[in-house]
């Protein structure tokens, strides 16, 4: 069964917990902030993803006086249900799993970085010093052992809330009929991570998806076995020529002696 | 609903639900075979769900990312502790692999947290295992001390480090004259006692340590004759202690963290969301089910960005505030008094003599309407004109409160860190009292305290005025020789009575009130301290010498006690788990305290901190994941932590160090009086050192847990009973060990009172004068009051006038002043109007510093942030912490930005007349403050985070440095959230 996260934005409280759990399950180090004085976006420290921030709280402020609101968004690897970044990566590194992760094996990593451009959100980043990239997994060890995600575990208000894809998508039709907005129920063809705020996800620094309909996500993954059929059935045909000219050579040469 | 955590209930159920079991570490351990099983399963999870697979993917390649976190976190043990942090008392797992802790995540079974963390919780492990923490001992070597001098630290052995220490001890306790000749009628007697105060050593700290240590710290420090200490309590709370103790009984809490969860409306006076993170689950459990959440705060801040209803005010204004509400809700909205709690459960209906009148509700002579007639002059237009609270907003609160019953309030330091702070307290309790929102579940006046054990520290009472469990020390010679007589009326039961000597014939009804309170935790201390209290021979308590072990007379309150050094009088210093450095108002002066020449300190910490720096000796501490013991959380609970690993290096664990500190200090020849007395006494000082049951228990943290809470020998009397070797001997009696989260009848599962997990005081009692709530512990109210001396009117009622508080030498104040609470302004008010006309009740009782408002026309406060923790040590060395909030800054209004010509991110020089050269910090210009009007004109707020100081991984300025450290007139706490300052661009 497909997971999903629901993050209700409307209960987050800006703790932080889920940064930090983050950080100490993947052992991710910290990274050099200064004080976020920015007067929309004041205190989200760190302010962006790197390979050692698989997801950070994004503080924002809307409206103003009476109407001042502060709102808090968790933002990590949004886990799409059909992945632009597997289709990009030529190695088979990067892989979405039956339990809705989209994780990686850093050994097949070449460090190409077309996942880090295929991103719809901007989401993975290359690690210059490993060679790799790095971004959110969605913990699919731990889901793989019926363990919620390190954020999931930490949120002390429910903001995140690990359920069935179905469920989650289900939650967030209600509340989208309710006039709340949500993001990752249409976004590039629906994500394994939905949100739902009362604030418009534009003024949280979301990056609109109009186009709704799916790529051609099916033909993209069987183009790229099929390249890579292509390359690796090449790749034994050169052997096999490599290895019937050898024999040839070595035939010859036994022969002439 | 959250989704159940399979694995880890798994893991919990190894505590096996329901029998509360400890864990039993080798039974946790994954075993090899259901490991294997599980690696067997991880590649089926990875598969993908497309043809192809296993193209490039041989088993080594199938390895995603996290999978050896995993496969180590598998290997480990797990061990249940408790959160260092705030004092929520959350539960932690830590998760330990070849004594090394891999994990620590929050506690899926605990009834508070379920698994959940805050910021801080989640970065604990960096706590645990953190290069930057002390794991030697070390001594200075330049004998100059200052922020700027480096201390040359050399690292010297325990046993040296401790000889050093014991030695300047009792040096600096034998100037201390135990020797007091008296003339009683006309025999010159000599009795042999010290006088607390005098004491040159002192100790401070600490709400981080166990109830076990923090017993054993007051033991040591008692038993060296010494009033003269000190803890965060005082900065935090010591205005709680008095307000509610005097309106209540009891100076705590009234209700617990998940009792939110019943409320139907708060009003919070507090920041939760950043300072106490976990109760906010339970707001926001109480807001799914319609709960409304009113918050109250000079700052727009995260706990506003979740309320229905959220008003600013000027700091300082609190009690203004409360005292409008119920001037609305007697005057305007009387429809919400609940009529029969207030006749029959408060002091409303008597008149000041104690007469109840039938009539009390026209009766101009009753409490109620001499209530009334002080808060006349709080009308919404004139609370408004203080506090800078529209009245048509006060009114709304007003409305929306009274209408949502139980309603709850939670405040913390912006309410308790004021030079009128048990006023205001007192305000908020009377206006529960008059809704009828005490004593029920989802009601209450709720303090939330800031550190993890600082309801256990204060309640063994690292307090200068208090011994143990709130009751006094001595006062003076007299209160011992009627204690000998006390003991003489039934030699039998109380071991130095003496058969057919004078008997105990109290002289008033007050008097006879405060023996019968304080007299049987001497005798169990004395008991359980080996010591001598009372007269010799004892025939005769009136006539004879006093011989007294215990101190007598209070020592001390924090901004005095470092006075004190300053006046020379103190000339050793024990700081433990403390630092004030930075944490005591006009911290500046504290620096140049604990600078002073001749003034010896000896410092425990985990980290080089800002007052380790000033130290002579360095013993370095072990975290809560290194140690066992009882800590007490904000809600009362009593919980166990065990020991996960070992301490790095050469770190001692905190209930050794006291242990072996006194041991050396009495070989070093530091005698008490009676030993002094030469008559004759034999003292079990050293046989009761560190408990009366260490042949049995040995040197544990459960043999001084079964000193401080036997059933009847007690120590500590709100503790008592908590030990029960006959309820359940397969914990060794030790009830803060139980950990079943099963209900214990209908009430506990409908209220979530979770009354088998751990226990609190009294009796376990859950929510604190619940006349409802079974078994009953302590359901009634239990203020003391005699109208005088001789009239016992003791009534079982909550205080709505407090006699205790009431003081007449004030008439300029109020004819009830301040048995009925009032609005003063702050030390430094920005108004000379408001000043003059509701004058501070500072009393110039030492000298401070005092700005003019021409000077310094800015209010500035403090406040806290999620991701740091007080002074700063245990979150200003952890990475993911400092990267979340990475450095000083101080929040500016978007207008008096613009006036000064400052832009976010600009340096600002602040300024107050603590420090008029000021401190230079980062601006935050936000729209999150906004001017407030008061009495007609806008006056700007100016808000700090008070965490930094100039030691470790993120330094900067401290805000206490600005500080006023001028203190509340009943409690001692300093103003903290309240000065004026300047703010000039650099």
């Amino acid at each position: 069964m497909s997971k999903a996260v629901l993050v209700d934005l409307r209960r987050c409280i800006g703790c932080r917990a889920c940064q930090v759990a983050c950080k100490r399950w993947n052992d991710r180090k910290a990274t050099s902030t200064h004080m976020n004085s920015d007067s929309k976006y004041e205190w989200t420290n760190p302010s962006d993803f790197s390979s050692d921030t698989y997801t950070y709280v994004r503080f924002v402020k809307t409206g103003s006086g009476e109407n001042l609101h502060w709102s808090f968004a968790k933002v990590q690897c949004n886990h799409c249900v059909e992945p632009h970044c597997v289709v990009a990566c030529p190695t088979t590194a990067l892989i979405k799993t039956e339990m809705g992760p989209v994780t990686y094996r850093k050994e097949l990593c070449v460090g190409c970085a077309y996942c880090v451009n295929a991103c719809p959100f901007g989401v993975p980043r290359f690690d210059e010093v490993h060679k790799s990239i790095e971004k959110c997994t969605f913990c699919a060890e731990r889901l793989a052992e019926g363990m919620e995600p390190a954020c999931v575990q930490s949120c002390p208000t429910d903001t995140l809330v690990l359920m069935d894809l179905a469920e989650a998508r289900q939650k967030a039709t209600e509340a989208e009929e309710k006039g709340f907005y949500t993001y990752g129920l249409h976004e590039v063809g629906g994500t394994s991570w939905i949100y739902i705020s009362d604030v418009p996800f534009t003024e949280l620094g979301f990056l609109e998806h109009t186009d709704a309909a799916p790529t051609a996500y099916q033909s993209d993954m069987l183009m790229k076995f099929f390249g890579t059929g292509l390359f690796i059935g090449g790749a034994a045909l050169t052997a096999i020529k490599f290895y019937a000219q050898r024999r040839t050579e070595v035939a010859t040469k036994e022969g002439g002696e | 609903m959250r989704i159940v955590n399979n694995f880890l209930y798994a893991i919990s159920n190894q505590y096996k639900a329901g029998e509360d079991h400890v864990m039993a570490s080798e039974s946790l351990r994954t075993s090899r075979r259901e490991f294997l099983k599980l690696c067997a399963a991880a590649p089926v999870a990875l598969s993908l769900p497309l043809e192809g697979e296993g193209l490039l993917g041989p088993i080594a390649f199938s390895k995603t990312v996290g999978m050896d976190k995993m496969a180590l976190y598998k290997m480990g043990r797990r061990t249940p502790s408790i959160c260092v942090y705030c004092a929520g008392g959350c539960g932690v797992i830590l998760t330990t692999v070849n004594g090394r802790v891999v994990e620590a995540e929050g506690d899926p079974y605990h009834p508070i947290n379920k698994g959940s963390t805050c910021s801080k919780l989640a970065a604990y492990i960096q706590l645990v295992n953190n290069e930057r923490r002390l794991t030697r001992p070390l001594m200075r070597t330049n004998p100059l001390k200052g922020v700027d001098e480096d201390p040359g630290w050399v690292p010297i052995s325990w046993d040296m480090a401790l000889e050093i220490v014991a030695e300047k001890i009792v040096e600096a306790a034998n100037t201390h004259n135990a020797e007091h000749e008296e003339l009683l009628g006309n025999n010159l007697v000599t009795s042999y006692y010290r006088t607390g105060i005098e004491s040159p050593v002192m100790w401070h700290g600490s709400s981080y340590w166990s109830n076990e240590e923090c017993y054993l710290g007051k033991k040591l420090i008692s038993l060296l004759g010494s009033t003269n200490v000190e803890h965060q309590a005082r900065k935090c709370h010591a205005s709680t202690v008095a307000a509610l103790a005097n309106t209540f009984g009891f100076g705590a809490m009234t209700n617990h963290i998940i009792d939110a969860k019943n409320s139907k409306c708060f009003l919070i006076m507090s920041n939760p969301v950043e300072s106490h993170t976990m109760e906010f689950k339970w707001v926001m459990e109480a807001k799914d089910n319609g709960a409304k959440i009113i918050n109250l705060d000079p700052r727009f801040n995260r706990t506003s960005s979740k309320a229905d209803l959220y008003a600013k005010y000027r700091s300082g204004a609190e009690a203004a505030l409360f005292l409008g509400l119920i001037n609305v809700l007697m005057n305007e909205m009387p429809q919400y008094i609940n009529r029969t709690f207030v006749e029959t459960r408060t002091t409303a209906p008597y008149d000041l003599d104690g007469n109840l009148l039938p009539d009390w509700e026209t009766n101009p002579n009753s409490i109620y309407n001499k209530l009334r007639e002080i808060v006349a002059r709080y009308t919404p237009d004139e609370v408004e004109r203080i506090s800078g609270i529209r009245a048509s907003k006060l009114r709304e609160v007003a409305e929306t409160f009274f209408s949502n019953k139980p309603g709850n309030i939670y405040y913390a330091m912006g309410t308790t860190q004021h030079s009128n702070a048990v006023q205001a307290i007192r305000a908020q309790a009377i206006l529960q009292l008059l809704l009828g929102n005490m004593g029920v579940p989802g009601g209450g006046v709720n303090a939330l305290r800031g550190i993890s054990n600082v309801q256990g520290s204060t309640d063994m009472n690292l307090l200068s005025h208090l011994i143990m469990g709130y009751r006094g020390p001595p006062r003076n010679v007299a209160d011992v020789r009627r204690y000998q007589r006390w003991k003489n009326t039934n030699p039998a039961a109380r071991p130095g009575g003496v058969d057919g000597g004078a008997t105990y014939a109290p002289a008033t009804k007050t008097e006879e009130q405060w023996d019968s309170r304080h007299f049987p935790t001497w005798l169990n201390l004395e008991i359980n301290w080996g010591l001598k209290v009372g007269t010799y021979p004892g025939l005769d308590p009136n006539n004879e010498p006093v011989v007294c072990d215990l101190p007598i007379g209070n020592g001390n309150p924090t901004t005095q006690l470092f006075r004190a050094i300053l006046q020379d009088k103190i000339k050793a210093a024990v700081i433990v788990g403390e630092n004030n450095a930075v944490s005591n108002a006009n911290s500046d002066l504290i620096r140049e305290a604990l600078s002073k020449p001749g003034l010896f300190v000896a410092v425990n910490e985990i980290f080089e901190t800002e007052t380790v720096h000033f130290a002579d000796i360095v013993f370095p501490g072990t975290t809560r994941a290194e140690r066992e013991g009882s800590v007490t959380n904000t809600g009362r609970w009593i919980q166990w932590h065990w020991k996960a690993a070992d301490a790095p290096g050469e770190c001692m664990d905190e209930l050794w160090f006291v242990t072996q500190l006194f041991k050396r200090i009495r070989n070093k020849g530091f005698r008490m009086p009676s030993e002094l007395s030469g008559l004759g006494f034999t003292n079990n000082v050293n046989n009761n050192w560190p408990t009366p049951y260490t042949t049995e228990l040995g040197e544990t943290a459960k043999a001084v847990y079964k000193e401080i809470a036997h059933p009847t020998l007690w120590s500590n009397v709100l503790y008592r009973g908590a030990y029960n070797e006959a309820l359940r001997p397969d914990l060794e009696g030790v009830l803060a060990r139980r950990r079943d989260p099963r209900p214990l009848n209908a009430q506990d599962a409908q209220y979530g009172m979770f009354k088998n997990w751990a226990v609190s005081w009294m009796d376990n009692q859950r929510v604190l004068y619940n006349i409802n709530e079974d078994p009953r512990g302590v359901s009634t109210f239990f203020v003391w009051w005699a109208h005088n001396d001789d009239t016992y009117l003791g009534l079982d009622k909550a205080a709505i006038w407090s006699r205790p508080l009431y003081e007449p030498a004030r008439p300029d104040w109020n004819p009830l002043h301040h048995g009925i609470p009032l609005h003063n302004e702050p030390v430094e008010s920005p108004d000379p109007e408001l000043a003059s006309e509701y004058p501070t009740m500072w009393d110039n009782r030492y000298p401070v510093e005092i700005g003019a408002a021409d000077d310094y026309p800015y209010v500035m406060t403090t406040f806290r942030l999620a991701e740091h923790m007080q002074a700063g040590a245990m979150t200003r060395n952890l990475s993911w912490l400092v990267e979340a909030h990475p450095e000083m800054f101080v929040e500016l209004d978007p207008a008096l930005a613009s006036s000064l010509g400052v832009k976010g991110g600009d340096y600002v020089v602040v300024k107050t007349a603590r420090k008029p050269e000021g401190i230079r910090v980062k601006a935050n210009v936000t729209d999150r403050l906004q001017p407030i009007r008061v009495n007609g004109r806008d006056v700007h707020m100016v808000a700090m985070p008070w965490h930094w100081g100039f030691k470790g991984l993120s330094t900067g300025p401290s805000a206490n440095e600005l500080c006023i450290d001028a203190v509340d007139h009943t409690a001692n706490i300093p103003e903290f959230k309240t000065c004026l300052c300047n703010v000039v661009k650099v």
